[in-house]
């Protein structure tokens, strides 16, 4: 039971009649527009660093794209790192990088820019187009991929997420209206069924798409050729060799070696710098 | 009526299954297409090994053993007949293998001729087959050994680039758990080694099961090179036999080839063509575009049938410097081969261009270049000019060009690449999945703190419901909380009647739910029957008479100044405390 203190009435002990000094309400709407100005203040200095940092980027993307048009590719390519480097993770980045890589023969970082910018936007046709020549033009050969793990990639992590967000959202909403109207009717059962069921589908497939994108780790050999080794040692026998570009899943590190899987699936151990990690944590 | 039983039923559709696959395998055998193939397992082998060459009939009627011609220092003696039926999506084919045993005397080449058969009528012939002999390459102990591998590489000099069809033989007698060989090869890409084949060979007076593995190889630079050596393991079977011949023990073994020196040449830098883009073999070329008649802007598709030997997967459309004024797409291939290394069939490019101006009277003359390893030399195969008719037109929109297959079929190499883009996009705050940041859980906790939150209220809802004193309990703290607001604007007004009206009911209101009695039965006489025996303090009932005396003493002699009244509100709150207190 709530006691009348409880219940914001002024209760006093017996006897006493003080009240509340009234110059504390006065006070109160000045703390409130300090607060407000503080707070505006604020996200206007946000806005304009903002501004202020997309403004760079765009500079410097275009005179990276100034030095790939005058056929300096090795300079645009270092452009185009710096740039994403300073936080400037747009799929035109790395779309541009792995031009800038590819002109300038450089195959394993082609493609692993265009796979990078193809995590971004996975349905951008440039973006495929340009990885499809460059693993043509590599020849490394790349992994055979099941039809639904290509239907998963087809949306980005983040899309999965929010997809799967909205339908279990939608779900806790409905199940929140049913218990507020009390009622068990049928309307109710079939909408709480419905959202659950897609809620749960959608959820099954974030749980995929996180393993395929966060899990598996995928690499491209970024050295003209990499030779293979039986394990993780120079000194280990060589097993085969695989050709700057060649698309590998790593399945396992010890030091500064990875073993990793290609798409003859073939395992074998390679220093780990002379592949690019592309996904997996 | 006709009661079919469950066998019944299972007996009559079994008789028309097998009545349709009879009827299929007449058909085929009567209809089919009569094809006649001579074959040998390999075309190099050691002096003192065997071959088998085999004769098949396909879709044919059976037929006897042709008669091989006598061949000099080659002895052929027929080891039987092997037939097979194969149903494959209701296509039915059938075929009759017969095969010999091909032994040479000696060193060299022999060339086994063409052999002419007649079937149903026809003459069929065979392609001229030819068997090179070499010295024994196998360990001088080779018939003791029970297996040992060979690296067969069928040239000791090619080019950067060029494909290289290695064998990895493996001779063996009795053995188990047979792995995929594994080639070192430094300086060399190797492609993916199919399913190998296998045969049975003579060597030495033994014979020997011959598996045979076939990998492309690609020389990757120049220089002197050395391919393999490849090696294999298997668990050789051996011991004493049991009761049914079969061995009782085995051992594992890892067998190893020689490695094969190779010299790899770079391609000559002299008369390479402008738009040779590294396609090494032996091709031909087939060209077609249309439509030739278009308004600019329309597509015309370009059909490129490359096919011949050399590596058909690195082959790329030609790229064509002469074709400004048509705007290019990314080309789309396909791949016709039946060689398992995909060294030999046919690719075809289709690719869209689009005339950009009305000027454009014909597609330019377009050529494919490539190296010829034989030859030493490029070639240059050409496609002449083809006339168009490009009428102007107001706005023509481009052609839309889906590429949604560029992975799914794996084959859409482009001629050249998507050009840069020219704008940065929307920059990504971070390349930290949603998922991974606190603010997102946040967010994504409400819904179901939403769902608590109803669950817990409708709980309380049906509480209430279910119990009256709490119901009661809460609409009189509802009350007392309004009377009490109003005391003060009563003494003020200096409404003495209303204010010790709302008094009196604050406190029968107070007492009467702490006693579950009605408010109206709630007199001053309450205090000391009711509340006192259950354990009310001396100090808050001497108030409570006070309050009630005073209540009724205003209702005939009514008071006062607002002050007056006003020194009673402390009074009040502090009863209503007291009773809030005062336990049922």
């Amino acid at each position: 039971m709530k006691t009348l203190a409880e219940r914001g009435h002024p209760v006093r002990e017996f006897g006493t009649s003080e009240l509340k000094p009234r110059g504390q309400d006065v006070r109160a709407p000045i703390q409130m527009r300090r607060l407000a100005f503080s707070s505006l203040l604020a996200i206007f200095i946000l806005l304009g660093s903002m501004v202020s940092r997309a403004e760079d980027a765009a500079a410097l993307f275009n005179d990276a794209n100034k030095l790939y048009e005058q056929g300096k590719f090795d300079e645009a390519s270092v452009a185009y790192e710096k740039l994403i480097q300073t936080g400037s993770v747009t799929t035109p980045a790395y779309f541009n990088l792995g031009n800038a890589y590819l002109k300038s023969g450089k195959m394993g970082r082609a493609i692993a820019a265009y796979r990078q910018g193809e995590t971004l936007s996975p349905r951008d046709p440039d973006v495929r187009a340009n990885l499809q020549f460059a693993r043509e033009q590599a020849g490394g050969g790349k992994q055979s991929t099941p039809v639904w793990q290509k239907w998963i990639k087809r949306l980005t992590l983040n899309e999965w997420t929010i997809a799967a967000s909205i339908a279990v959202s939608l779900w806790f909403l409905v199940l929140t209206v049913r218990v507020l109207r009390g009622g068990s009717r049928k309307s109710f059962c079939s909408r709480q069924f419905l959202t659950g069921l897609i809620a749960g589908g959608l959820l099954i497939l974030l749980i995929v798409a996180v393993r395929l994108q966060l899990f598996q780790k995928s690499s491209v050999v970024v050295v003209p050729e990499a030779v293979i080794r039986r394990g993780p040692l120079p000194e280990s026998q060589s097993a085969f060799t695989l050709r700057d570009g060649a698309e590998v899943t790593v399945i396992g590190k010890k030091g500064e070696w990875l073993q990793v899987l290609d798409a003859s699936e073939r395992t074998g151990w390679l220093p780990e710098k002379q592949v690019m990690i592309i996904s997996g944590k | 009526m006709v009661n079919f039983s469950g066998n019944t039923v299972y007996r009559r559709v079994s008789r028309i299954s097998w009545a349709a696959i009879f009827f299929l395998l007449s058909c085929s055998l009567v209809f089919g297409v009569t094809n006649f193939q001579v074959s040998l397992d390999r075309n190099t082998i050691s002096l003192g090994e065997t071959a088998n060459l085999s004769v098949t009939f396909t879709d044919g009627a059976g037929t006897d053993a042709p008669n091989l011609p006598a061949i000099p220092n080659l002895t052929i003696k027929y080891r039987g007949q092997s037939s097979q039926v194969q149903v494959i999506n209701a296509a039915v084919s059938s075929s009759v293998t017969h095969s010999f045993e091909v032994a040479p005397a000696k060193v060299g080449d022999f060339v086994i001729p063409a052999m002419r058969v007649q079937l149903n009528g026809k003459v069929f012939s065979s392609q001229p087959l030819t068997l090179k002999v070499v010295q024994g390459t196998a360990p001088a102990t080779a018939e003791k050994l029970p297996a040992f591998i060979k690296l067969i590489v069928p040239k000791t000099q090619v080019y950067v680039g060029e494909p290289l069809p290695v064998e990895i033989q493996l001779y063996v007698q009795e053995a188990r758990d047979l792995n995929m060989p594994q080639l070192n090869s430094e300086g060399f890409t190797v492609g993916n080694i199919p399913q190998p084949t296998q045969t049975r060979t003579r060597m030495g007076g033994e014979i020997y099961y011959l598996v045979i593995f076939k990998a492309p190889v690609t020389a990757t630079r120049s220089g002197s090179l050395t391919i393999g050596p490849a090696t294999l393991n298997l668990k050789l079977l051996m011991g004493p036999r049991d009761f049914f011949g079969r061995f009782t023990q085995d051992r594992p073994v890892t067998l190893k080839s020689e490695p094969q020196p190779v010299q790899v040449l770079p391609l000559p830098k002299v008369n390479q063509p402008a738009n040779f883009n590294g396609a090494i073999g032996n091709f031909t070329m087939q060209f077609s575009a249309g439509p030739t008649n278009l308004a600019v802007g329309d597509p015309i598709t370009l059909k490129v049938q490359i096919s011949g030997r050399g590596s058909l997967d690195m082959l790329a459309m030609p790229p064509q410097t002469e074709w400004r004024e048509f705007k290019s797409y990314p080309a789309t291939s396909k791949i016709d081969s039946n060689d398992p290394l995909g060294l030999e069939g046919l690719k075809t490019f289709e690719q869209v261009v689009v005339p950009q101006n009305s000027a454009i009277k014909e597609l330019p003359e377009f050529a494919f270049s490539f190296f010829d390893p034989e030859q030493k030399a490029y070639r240059t195969l050409s496609h002449p000019a083809i006339q168009l008719t490009v009428r102007p037109t107001a706005a023509t929109p481009p052609p839309t060009i889906f590429s949604n297959n560029v992975e799914g079929t794996g084959e859409t190499p482009s001629r050249e690449i998507v050009h840069i883009k020219p704008q940065l996009g929307m920059i990504h705050a971070s390349s930290v999945p949603l998922m991974q940041k606190p603010w997102f859980w946040v967010l994504q906790s409400f819904p179901p703190l939403l769902w608590l939150g109803a669950l817990i209220y409708r709980r309380q809802k049906e509480n209430l419901a279910n119990n009256p004193k709490l119901r009661r309990q809460r609409a009189v703290e509802k009350i007392v909380g309004e009377e009490l607001r109003k005391l003060k604007p009563q003494a003020d007004a200096n409404q003495s009647d209303e204010f010790f009206a709302t008094v009196f009911r604050l406190l029968q209101e107070q007492i009467g739910e702490r006693l579950d009695l009605p408010a109206s039965s709630i007199t001053e006489a309450v205090v000391d029957e009711s509340l006192k025996p259950r354990g009310l303090d001396s100090e808050t009932a001497a108030l409570l008479h006070e309050l009630f005396q005073t209540c009724n003493q205003a209702r005939y002699a009514p008071i006062r100044s607002s002050q007056q009244l006003a020194s009673y509100i402390p009074k009040v709150e502090a009863a209503i405390f007291q009773l809030e207190k005062f336990k049922r």
